[in-house]
């Protein structure tokens, strides 16, 4: 991909510049320097109390307002030349960052910045990663405060119904994408009382067709709203599974794609679910 | 004669992977006979997941098949395909940016219309339709232009989703249409094919080369013209249903001319043919094989025809 | 500029007065610029008619504008009286033959028909047409073989074949035995001799031996028809010297036939000179 290779020059320069400017010494006192490039690090920095350990941030995409008024005075960051000029200890993201820009992800390496991207799947991951994050904040103490807030929050993982409620969760798209069994919404359906209709598909999020998903006589349609840029999408959606009478006549509920990604947002997402599910069980 | 027989083969074949197509799916087969009765009873499943889909999936190939066999005459070169002229960069954009900024909507207006706006610039660039050598010069640089706008895209989009959606897309993702929606694509292609079997024999004599053409009688200009214009339509509107499914356009004119020859009277129902059957196959295996997962067809496309493809190369060379 | 009428006049065989293809005031050339100006020229039902000249001096170019390929700069071309007709009219008012016509997946009999200019499937009669030109060129072992299978001669057979099915009244060449074996030259020219009387043939070349076979030559030279008439008066030392800048030696075969010419070098100065100079 030439954009790729536009891009590796780039890190190249700002290499040589940040040798030239020589990054804080190894175990200099001082607070580690953080860059986060995805909305989850982003807000589990912000939970944790640490924002102040971010030199840098991607504009966020679909983060609650209190979220961004902390963020507004820490520069935004795009590409590896302004990601490496921050000069930062770590950088934060999500597997998907990799994905979508492996150059960028192995020219970072390259320069020697630890770059942290989880692929969270249960709620066990999120705690996992609050806590990692928070090592890399050096808030230990905060992080596992933050994870017993959670853990108090979602309650014991209890044994499930006998006849949990079957629901499709509808990401996006024709054929639909949706979520397989090794992804945080998956997990928080099931601590709700439901079953994810896909939850046998041994993968994060995958395309399967409609065909499958009205074999798999589903009771409740989740639909992830991509709410960035002030577009809500559910509408669109919605009209695309009233092309089938045994979807299109389910029960929906909307769920912000933020509350379902995996990271804090996931608490709200599971009050939702639960409320929901209690509202349409049999 | 010959092409008549032909024909017929195809149609019967066409007619049973249809029904193939639609006892097939991944919540279980039913019998041809079950499948049939459940067509004209409205049944959910056959009726409005199946049927629509092995019609789109015939439309797309017949489609894909034609426009390769018109962008091969224009361009004068056998590995030309409905999307050399820009065509795959442009489509690729507009989807790419149609799934970053409506990630509800489905992408395929947006892809038609990068792909006929590539084609105007295409034809922009090298100054009219007239010089292969030059159109398919400008349709790879435009191309390339074009696909790194799509990369650069890809690389900013905000959304987590749109990589995905878009890489399944851009393999040739198939939809489940609303029998409406099939009406403009089926009115298209069976103007075009129309079209062709009108001009058959002056694109027979463009083959020859634009001077032998002009020599022949034909208007070689407007023959031209008229010639990219559908080529373009069909491709567009090939995207707008199924994203880029690659090798149809490319090989179901070779395999129709193996079979019926060069005349373009013949070649053209011929490839049509082939070029449906090959992307209703497809489609069976891309809803099928992996179920309840579905498969982009155009990975399997290659897949599917590659072996029968290189068994008529193989046969050919006598 | 040779009167052209009287030429025609001169001509050693018997053809008719009736011009086939007229040029009037002619200035030909590529991207606007004149590569041939003020030519007169009128081909006679049945004639032989040599375009000679040296690389670029517009032979092509000139034979393009006749065969309506291009546009002149000025003038007219005239095709019978009329204009060139367009559709499947024009390959019965004119045959070409193409240097590097690339080798198709046709089949012979498919290329003969589209010979044709037909715009829809042949008719019984048009069956017939195809039939006896493919006869007449000893295709008729050939008819099924794609036409890239061929060897050079058969595709040359065959292409003749295609540019005279529909029986034009003027056949147009360009170089047509420039790339050809001793063989396949005199199997060509022979094909052309049975041509004459009946059908004009317009062929440029620069194979003056080729040329000495026509009725009249046009010998091009320095922007304009430099010579026209009959071998014995074009293709004569003097006026080869001054059109095509080269001294030339008539030798008379004494088995008869039209008088070998051997190219004994540039006039003027010697050779590696940047231009030569045109007397």
């Amino acid at each position: 991909m030439p954009c790729a290779a536009v891009l590796a020059a780039a890190a190249g320069l700002a290499a040589f510049a940040a040798r030239r400017d020589a990054r804080s010494p190894a175990g200099a006192p001082g607070p580690p320097r953080l860059v986060s490039l995805h909305d989850v690090p982003t807000e589990i920095l912000v939970a944790l109390g640490a924002a102040d350990r971010l030199v840098g941030v991607a504009e966020p995409v679909d983060l609650p307002e209190d979220v961004t008024r902390v963020l507004a005075c820490i520069p935004c960051v795009a590409g590896a030349e302004a990601t490496l000029a921050r000069r930062p200890d770590v950088v934060l993201g999500m597997g998907v960052v990799a994905e979508q820009d492996p150059d960028f992800v192995a020219a970072l390496r390259r320069e020697g910045v630890e770059v942290f991207l989880p692929d969270p799947a249960t709620v066990e991951d999120l705690l996992g990663l609050v806590r990692e994050v928070a090592a890399r904040a050096a808030v230990p103490g905060h992080g596992e405060a933050l994870v017993a807030q959670v853990r108090a929050e979602v309650g014991p993982e209890g044994a499930p119904p006998p006849d949990p409620l079957r629901i499709f969760v509808y990401d996006c798209g024709d054929p639909p994408f949706t979520a397989g069994g090794r992804t945080v919404l998956t997990d928080l359906i099931r601590r709700a009382g439901g079953r994810n209709v896909f939850e046998d598909l041994a993968t994060d999020w995958s395309h399967v067709s409609w065909e499958a998903a009205i074999a798999r006589a589903p009771e409740l349609v989740v639909i992830h709203s991509y709410a960035y840029k002030g577009q809500g999408d559910a509408g669109d959606k919605r009209r695309t599974l009233s092309r089938f009478p045994s979807l299109g006549r389910l029960p929906v509920l909307v769920m912000p794609l933020r509350l379902s990604l995996g990271g804090i947002g996931s608490l709200e997402g599971l009050r939702r679910l639960r409320a929901a599910i209690k509202e349409h069980a049999r | 004669m010959k092409t008549w027989r032909l024909v017929t083969c195809l149609v019967v074949l066409g007619f049973l992977l249809g029904v193939l197509g639609l006892a097939a799916g991944p919540s279980g087969w039913r019998s041809p006979w079950e499948a049939a009765g459940d067509l004209f009873s409205g049944d959910e499943v056959v009726a409005r997941l199946r049927a629509p889909r092995v019609t789109l999936a015939a439309i797309l190939g017949a489609s894909l098949a034609l426009a390769g066999s018109l962008m091969q005459v224009l361009l004068r070169n056998d590995l030309a395909d409905p999307y050399v002229l820009g065509l795959s960069g442009g489509a690729s954009l507009g989807a790419v940016t149609s799934l970053a900024l409506w990630p509800g909507l489905p992408p395929g207006p947006a892809a038609a219309a990068g792909a006929a706006g590539a084609a105007v610039v295409v034809r922009g660039v090298a100054r009219g339709a007239h010089d292969p050598a030059r159109l398919l010069l400008a349709g790879v640089a435009v191309g390339s232009l074009l696909a790194s706008a799509t990369g650069l895209v890809l690389v900013l989009a905000p959304a987590d989703r749109v990589l995905r959606s878009a890489t399944f897309w851009l393999f040739g993702g198939l939809g489940t249409p609303l029998w409406p929606a099939l009406g403009i694509p089926a009115v298209l292609l069976a103007g075009c094919v129309g079209w062709g079997l009108v001009r058959a024999e002056r694109l027979d004599r463009l083959t020859l080369g634009d001077d032998l053409a002009a020599a022949l009688g034909v208007d070689v200009p407007g023959l031209r013209r008229e010639a990219l214009v559908v080529a373009v339509l069909l491709t567009a509107c090939a995207v707008a249903v199924g994203g880029l499914v690659g090798f149809v356009g490319l090989v179901a004119p070779h395999v129709g001319r193996q079979l019926a020859g060069a005349p373009h009277r013949g070649l053209i129902p011929v490839a049509v043919g082939i070029g449906a059957l090959l992307v209703v196959v497809a489609d069976t295996v891309a809803r099928t094989a992996f179920a309840p997962r579905e498969v982009p067809v155009g990975l399997l496309t290659a897949a599917v025809g590659g072996p029968f493809f290189l068994w008529l190369l193989q046969r050919g060379r006598r | 500029m040779t009167p052209v009428a009287p030429a025609a006049l001169t001509m050693n065989r018997s053809v008719a007065t009736r011009p086939v293809i007229e040029a009037g005031s002619l200035a030909v050339g590529r991207g606007g610029r004149a590569v041939l100006e003020g030519v007169d020229l009128a081909v006679m039902a049945g004639e032989r008619l040599g375009i000679v000249g040296r690389n670029g001096s517009g032979k092509t170019t000139l034979l393009r504008v006749l065969a309506g390929l291009d546009r002149p700069l000025a003038g007219e071309v005239r095709w019978g009286g009329g204009r060139l007709p367009r559709g499947p009219s024009r390959p019965s008012t004119l045959g070409v033959l193409f240097q590097g016509e690339v080798p198709s997946h046709f089949t012979v009999r498919e290329l003969v028909t589209l010979g044709l200019g037909l715009d829809g499937p042949p008719t019984a009669a048009d069956e017939r047409l195809v039939d006896a030109a493919i006869a007449r060129f000893g295709l008729a072992h050939l008819v099924g073989r794609a036409c890239a299978t061929l060897s050079g001669g058969e595709q040359q057979r065959a292409a003749l074949a295609r540019a005279l099915v529909a029986s034009p009244g003027a056949l147009l060449l360009d170089e047509p035995t420039t790339h050809l074996d001793p063989v396949h030259r005199a199997a060509l020219l022979g094909e052309l001799d049975r041509l004459r009387g009946s059908v004009a043939v317009v062929l440029a070349t620069h194979d003056l031996e080729c040329a000495a076979t026509c009725d009249r030559v046009a010998l091009l030279g320095a922007g304009r028809i430099a010579a026209l008439g009959p071998p014995t008066e074009a293709l004569v030392p003097d006026v080869l010297a001054g059109a095509l800048g080269v001294r030339v030696r008539r030798i008379h075969d004494p088995a008869g036939g039209p008088p070998l010419l051997r190219v004994l070098g540039l006039v003027g100065p010697p050779a590696g000179a940047e231009k030569v100079p045109v007397a």
